[in-house]
């Protein structure tokens, strides 16, 4: 299928407009001129990693050493949001330029990027570059369509860590013939749940302590168990908590998203009439917790030192732009929770987003920018960077030209959808969530213009003054609830809806609900 | 190694090790030299050769294998591991 946005890339660089430094003499001539000097681009999206956790974006912990390298010489984006709360929707996001819902139909079960969409290697591809995938399996692998446009699509262990996909790209690098520039995905599970990790890495933050929690036996053994933080809520540990579900259209059953808002007192519910245990954390345990997930931060960032190492050993990275980010957070407590699905916070769609590597200009580099940016961008930064355009459909705006100081509109606020049904509005200062509704139904537009703002669907909290997003302000400043949700309202109002929906595999079904989802 | 590296040494005693590490992991497989100590270079083979994942909850059988290959690998070639 030829792309009708490919024919722009295509005419911008047979007019060899955009320029990204001189002709490497190793390039293809036969290449167009403006890709013969473009730059190799890795792309790394972190799974799970919450911005705030990275020393670099302010966690006191030392998590982060090779990337506040990085950070030191490169530009940090520190305000920069994923477009949703959940692994395949903001894939979908980062790799279309587009929001969730305009993909594909926004359900959690049937959700796949369709053929006819157009995804950033694709539109590399057709303008030259090399393009490899190497991604940690889970719900990234090449039957949720993200392989489109890649040579090739490699998966490591399934939601493993960047300790088996690092390798995978090394290796491909290894053997191209550097005749083309080349685009990375490169992909790792190591800041997801479970956070409990082996080697070395159980305990940097906690060194020699070991939680005692009545009733919990081995406090290590029972945190490594793939149901237990989405058995936490409000501090106590449901064990043996069983999720509802409900009957979804395909006929299978589905995890439910009408009980996530209430999955607190579904699970206190469900210990009073002696379906699961209630176990009481403490303090320490839950502090624990929270440095299982730092270490697990530093789990990633030490493969990624390697894997920088590595390039810079192989002669590439002096040419090659490294970009660092993250599909989504995680809520480490923040709102009763040890997930990322149940809501969209901060702590959850506020991701790093690092620019680094040799082919970052000089008069860039060490420094931060404030400004929001948001997963919509990343397809018209790298687009740029590789000397054309992003195709028509593409949202988002080139990060690359400001940078350059070029004229682009600033982005007034992000729009996050969440793979429940949740919509966010955030602005530098605010933040509005929508819930109670499914993306999904032909009516959303509507309900989130007509709905009572003060029915309970709707929350506001002041972010700039309350950065954990712990009081809803509503009831407070009505009118700026009002004013935002307009916003909301007139681009949701203007989105295309998705339609692209597939039914998963049994084997598919299986090996996601082994690991949580759906 | 800045970050566990607790008495700032530029190595990893069994005691120092031993307080960061997962209990299943065992320091004398990676301590080549049998100087008690963790060097950058043997960190280094840890590193390339364990994942950091517990993979009997991530992946099962499967997933050892790789990591088992994948040290076993590393063992061979202390500079340049064959994974990474």
């Amino acid at each position: 299928m030829t792309h009708p946005g490919l024919a722009a890339c295509a005419a911008v660089l047979a007019l060899g407009l955009a320029g990204c430094g001189t002709d490497p003499p190793a390039r293809d001539p036969n290449l167009a001129p403006a890709v013969r000097g473009a730059p190799n681009i890795v792309l790394v999206v972190v799974d799970g990693m919450r911005g705030d956790r990275a020393h670099f974006m302010g966690n006191p912990r030392q998590t982060t050493p090779n990337l506040d390298a990085l950070a030191a010489q490169g530009v940090v984006f520190e305000r920069a949001f994923s477009q949703s709360n959940e692994s395949v929707t903001s894939h979908a996001a980062i790799f279309t330029g587009r929001y969730p819902s305009e993909v594909a139909l926004p359900d959690y079960f049937t959700y796949v990027v369709p053929p006819e969409a157009l995804l950033i290697p694709e539109a590399l591809r057709a303008v030259g570059y090399a393009t490899g995938g190497f991604v940690a399996g889970g719900h990234v692998k090449a039957e949720y369509g993200f392989d489109q446009g890649f040579d090739v699509y490699e998966h490591g262990q399934d939601f493993g860590s960047f300790h088996s996909t690092g390798p995978l790209a090394l290796r491909w690098l290894e053997g191209l013939d550097r005749q083309r520039p080349f685009f990375v995905f490169l992909h790792g599970y190591d800041c997801h749940r479970p956070y409990a990790k082996g080697s070395l890495f159980l305990h940097p933050f906690t060194p020699g302590e070991h939680p005692t929690v009545p009733g919990i036996e081995d406090f290590e053994a029972e945190h490594a168990l793939r149901s237990f933080s989405e058995s936490i809520y409000d501090g106590v540990y449901y064990r043996g908590f069983q999720h509802l579900r409900a009957e979804h259209a395909s006929g299978e059953w589905v995890l439910d998203p009408w009980s996530y808002p209430s999955m607190p007192q579904l699970a206190a519910a469900q210990a009073q009439a002696g379906l699961c245990e209630a176990l009481p954390l403490g303090e320490q345990a839950i502090h624990h917790l929270t440095a299982h997930y730092d270490a697990s931060v530093l789990v990633a960032d030490t493969y990624l030192g390697l894997f920088v190492e590595r390039l810079q050993q192989l002669g590439l990275w002096e040419d090659t732009l490294l970009i660092v980010t993250a599909d989504h957070g995680e809520d480490l407590g923040d709102h009763g929770y040890y997930n990322h699905r149940s809501g969209i916070y901060d702590s959850t769609t506020h991701v790093p987003l690092l620019l680094a590597g040799g082919a970052l200009p000089a008069a860039w580099r060490g420094t931060r920018r404030t400004e929001l940016a948001d997963a919509l961008d990343l397809f018209p930064t790298i687009m740029d960077v590789a000397g054309s355009v992003a195709p028509t459909g593409a949202r988002g705006r080139s990060l690359w030209a400001e940078l350059a100081g070029s004229q682009v509109a600033p982005k007034p606020f992000s729009l996050q959808q969440g793979v429940l049904g949740q919509t966010s509005l955030r602005t530098a200062e605010y933040r509005l969530v929508f819930s109670g509704r499914l993306l999904a139904d032909p009516a959303y537009a509507r309900f989130l213009a007509e709905e009572p703002i003060d029915s309970g669907a709707f929350a506001l909290f002041h972010t700039a003054l309350d950065p954990l997003e712990q009081v809803d302000v509503l009831l407070d400043q009505p009118e700026q609830a009002q004013q935002l949700r307009q916003a909301a309202v007139q681009l949701v109002s203007g989105l295309e809806q998705g339609t692209s929906a597939q039914t998963p595999s049994p084997e598919s079904i299986r090996a996601m609900r082994d690991q949580g989802y759906w | 190694m800045a970050v566990l590296d607790g008495d700032g040494d530029g190595r990893l005693s069994r005691v120092e090790a031993g307080l960061v590490a997962h209990p299943e992991l065992r320091f004398e497989d990676w301590d080549r030299d049998g100087d008690d100590m963790l060097d950058a270079a043997e960190l280094r083979l840890l590193l390339y050769g364990v994942s950091p994942l517990l993979e009997r909850h991530r992946g099962g059988d499967e997933a050892d294998q790789a990591g088992r290959a994948a040290r076993e690998a590393a063992e061979g070639d202390r500079t340049a591991p064959a994974s990474w």
